[in-house]
């Protein structure tokens, strides 16, 4: 008998919340987290809209109520903060040694190591580096948060770009559903960065304004930062502890499209498939999901195709993109959107595509553009990356 | 969680491809233990290469290698494990960054610098679309990966599923890993180095692929990965007992350990350079030391199983002392592997050969 | 009108900033289509493109969909060149 998935907790933080009451208050009210960096020393400091976490990282520190006095970079800051959250909200004072860790991330402690990175590979320079000064790898940020918490369980790193930490929450139900573990923690965290601001708008992805989703005159996407932890649980060990249950994790799906390197097909064919195995695993009909969190970055690629496969697939479901809210939060953003869609099923609430204004002519396609309150049984997911990666989440109310 | 190796290639320091044997050794005292290029255009079309740096071009070639030689069409789903990923890409795409002051950015660096990026080639030269995934996780990478691989062949028992597991050295990095005291200071003969008495040891690369099955192919004796365990950080003792559990109940032929040659971490083999019975062999004197050098280990007990026994050639492997020579020469068929990266990041295997038909 | 030095030039650093394999000026047709079919560039190469032009002839893009309209073949850009030169 194949263990349903609980999700028994879950903590956030983004630009628009450091907690999950900010970032519901900040949903119903429509604030949108995206405003020019505070933080980050870029020539496009003053032109790119930003997802940026409103804290400097000694005030994120305080925040995250570090035991030590060790040094964190700021990715591994945000996790901290969202992890904590995210056990409090399960209630759990201790760990089973079988508790598995899934964490994403893309850039991991490159945020702080490319303002140093000259000096790193000065050849006049030949002073020994701290361990804890050094953290280009992403295990360290892993590490970090398990050392802060005293993980006991077995915890690794997951990296596939967009869809990195729905494919860590992929991996927890999985290991749920085998047997191997009754417990694990999964999401991911990511923090602004030169490298990717560089990256993306080398790409020519992003867009000088707010970011506008599945709009005819979109022009790319905005940045963000954050990190989202969901406990998931098998249910029979959370009904054991008496622990509340927030929603199940009822399907989900991690499928490659090989159109191209970095781009969807245009028709969605991915997206698509990803939707529908979402759906079999879940032995649900398209017709039953109630709300689709888009992917929705405002790319002129990912919304044509994502339009096009929900097309193919749903008849008149709502749709939004809450990326306008957070920026696109790259690894961590699979996870961000699940919580966000935990809490749209919590608030009886769907929330709208900010700044859209006037639909796609390539297709016939419009999202939600208002609060919808609505009881929601099922809630669907989607989080496409770069090189093909697909993943889509569905969760359920009961 | 176990499974069957229906293939594998490596690329690495030594002559390990395409062969999957090692003829004769190459050994010296160089600082880094540089990975053997493949001649490219022999596996893949020069156009469809031009734009990736070296060690996506090598676990490219390796992928293509293991499907071929598992002789399938494509592989059902690919999981990945790397510890620094394309640092080439990585690095260009910084030195840019700085040197052009944000602007003027090659986008083709930034993508190949993203982890994934490997997976999507490997996707598009098959036309697949299946599930896939990618572990970063540094000594576990290899590790994780392939515990995912086993639980997709549970769910989906016919699949057949390429894992590639691949990190590079740069001459960047290694000046930073050097400041970070990973490396000997003094150049190290390569039959010397686990005999060494100094920290830090050499620094290697590599790409090995495999192709992983349920299903056991009747006609040639396929070797079996079974997963025994893995954790993040561990003491000594916890160590040495899990390792002697194992050894007890196991009854290995051969123990393959990590054991690169720096005296700090000594301790974590202390229990097999005690064990008299069995031959315990380092293989990090043919790689060097990466992230997911375990998967060198894994090829290289690989090699040793197909071919039955331990060739003379790698007594300077050895860390222990067995009690006679014929322990070294009986036939090899359950392979104990151990590693750990630095002292963290411990995973231990098993492979054994079933020679019955 | 730019010369087939200057187009032979431009063809060069095609290649070069492309890393095409195997392929020299002579082997590029000035009026072949350099995307889709032709010489089968995709969206990636016209960015590198973009970065190589500004870079080698300090000609500026503002948006990917307007060079998309001059990066049709050789004759296009070198056309596309001579026309900022001349302003």
């Amino acid at each position: 008998m194949v263990p349903r998935v609980a999700i028994t907790g879950y903590g956030i933080i983004s630009s628009i919340g450091n907690n999950k009451a900010f970032t519901e208050n900040s949903l119903i009210n429509l604030n949108s987290g995206l405003r020019h960096t505070q933080y980050i020393d870029t020539i496009y400091q003053n032109i790119f809209p930003f997802g940026e976490v409103p804290y400097t990282n000694e005030e994120l520190f305080h925040l995250a109520q570090i035991k030590k006095p060790i040094h964190l970079d700021r990715t591994s800051l945000l996790g901290i903060i969202a992890f904590k959250e995210c056990i409090q909200h399960a209630n759990i004072s201790t760990f089973n040694n079988n508790a598995a860790f899934y964490n994403a991330t893309t850039v991991g402690g490159l945020c702080e190591v490319e303002n140093k990175y000259l000096d790193l590979i000065d050849r006049n320079q030949t002073s020994k580096i701290a361990l804890d000064h050094f953290n280009l790898e992403c295990a360290i940020c892993t590490e970090r948060i398990i050392e802060e918490v005293e993980f006991p369980g077995l915890a690794t790193t997951l990296s596939t770009a967009c869809s990195s930490s729905s494919n860590a929450i992929i991996m927890g139900a999985r290991t749920i559903e085998h047997g191997i573990s009754e417990m694990a923690i999964c999401g991911g965290t990511d923090a602004l960065s030169k490298f990717t601001i560089n990256g993306f708008n080398s790409l020519k992805n992003m867009d000088s304004n707010p970011c506008a989703p599945f709009d005819e005159n979109r022009n790319g996407l905005n940045l963000g930062e954050g990190a989202a932890y969901l406990v998931l649980e098998s249910e029979f060990a959370a009904l054991k502890r008496n622990a509340t249950i927030y929603g199940y994790l009822k399907g989900y799906a991690n499928i490659s499209e090989s159109y191209h390197a970095t781009a969807p097909s245009p028709q969605g064919i991915g997206a698509q498939m990803a939707m529908q195995k979402a759906l079999e695993k879940a032995t649900l009909q398209p017709d039953e999901i109630q709300y689709i969190n888009a992917h929705g970055t405002a790319t002129l690629n990912n919304d044509l195709a994502e339009a096009n496969a929900i097309n193919n697939l749903f008849h008149n479901i709502p749709v939004s993109s809450t990326k306008p809210y957070t920026g696109h939060t790259l690894a961590a953003a699979g996870s961000i959107e699940a919580v966000i869609s935990l809490m749209s099923i919590k608030l009886h609430t769907l929330f709208p595509t900010l700044n859209f204004k006037t639909p796609m002519q390539d297709v016939d396609f419009i999202p939600l553009q208002h609060l919808l309150t609505r009881k929601i049984e099922y809630v669907m997911s989607n989080s496409f990356g770069f090189s093909g990666s697909n993943s889509t989440l569905i969760f359920s109310n009961t | 969680m176990k499974a069957y190796i229906k293939s594998i290639s490596c690329l690495s320091a030594q002559n390990s491809f395409p062969n999957n044997e090692l003829d004769m050794l190459i050994l010296n005292s160089t600082a880094i233990k540089h990975a053997i290029e493949p001649n490219y255009k022999d596996y893949v079309n020069a156009g469809n290469i031009r734009r990736l740096n070296r060690i996506i071009k090598m676990a490219l070639v390796t992928a293509i290698d293991a499907v071929s030689c598992a002789n399938i069409l494509k592989p059902d789903a690919i999981i990945s494990a790397t510890g620094k990923g394309s640092l080439t890409d990585t690095e260009k795409f910084l030195m840019n960054l700085f040197e052009d002051h944000e602007r003027l950015l090659n986008p083709v660096n930034f993508i190949n610098a993203t982890y994934n990026a490997l997976n999507g080639l490997i996707g598009v030269h098959y036309q697949l679309s299946s599930y896939c995934n990618m572990y970063v996780h540094r000594g576990l990478s290899c590790y994780s990966a392939l515990s995912d691989a086993i639980l997709l062949l549970n769910e989906e028992p016919s699949q057949n599923i390429l894992i590639n597991a691949y990190d590079e050295i740069t001459p960047d990095h290694y000046f930073i890993k050097n400041r970070l005291e990973y490396w000997k200071s003094d150049l190290c003969e390569d039959h010397e180095l686990l005999n060494s008495t100094s920290q830090g040891t050499k620094a290697g690369e590599g790409a090995i692929s495999m192709i992983l099955s349920l299903n056991k192919d009747a006609e040639n004796n396929q070797v079996c990965l079974e997963l025994l365990g893995a954790k993040n950080k561990s003491s000594i003792s916890a160590i040495s007992k899990d390792l002697l559990t194992f050894i007890h109940t196991l009854k290995p032929d051969l123990i393959l350990c990590g054991y690169n040659g720096d005296i700090r971490f000594k301790d974590y083999v202390s229990t097999l350079k005690e064990e008299h019975n069995i031959p315990v062999l380092s293989w990090k004197p043919l790689s060097g030391e990466f992230e997911t050098a375990d998967s060198f280990g894994i090829w290289f007990g690989h090699s040793i199983l197909k071919k039955g026994f331990l060739d003379d050639k790698y007594t300077f492997l050895q860390i222990n002392q067995t009690k006679s020579q014929p322990e070294f020469k009986k036939k090899i068929e359950r392979i104990l592997i151990y590693n750990h990266f630095f002292g963290k990041d411990h995973v231990v295997y098993f492979m054994t050969l079933d020679s019955k038909k | 009108m730019a010369t087939e030095t200057f187009k032979t030039q431009l063809k060069l650093d095609i290649i070069t900033a492309l890393n095409l394999p195997d392929i020299t000026p002579e082997d590029i047709n000035n009026d072949e289509a350099l995307f889709g079919e032709g010489l089968g560039l995709d969206s990636i190469d016209s960015l590198e493109l973009v970065v190589m032009l500004e870079r080698k002839y300090e000609i500026k893009f503002e948006d990917p969909r307007e060079a998309r309209k001059v990066l049709i073949s050789v004759n296009a850009i070198a056309d596309y060149i001579d026309l900022i030169k001349q302003k």
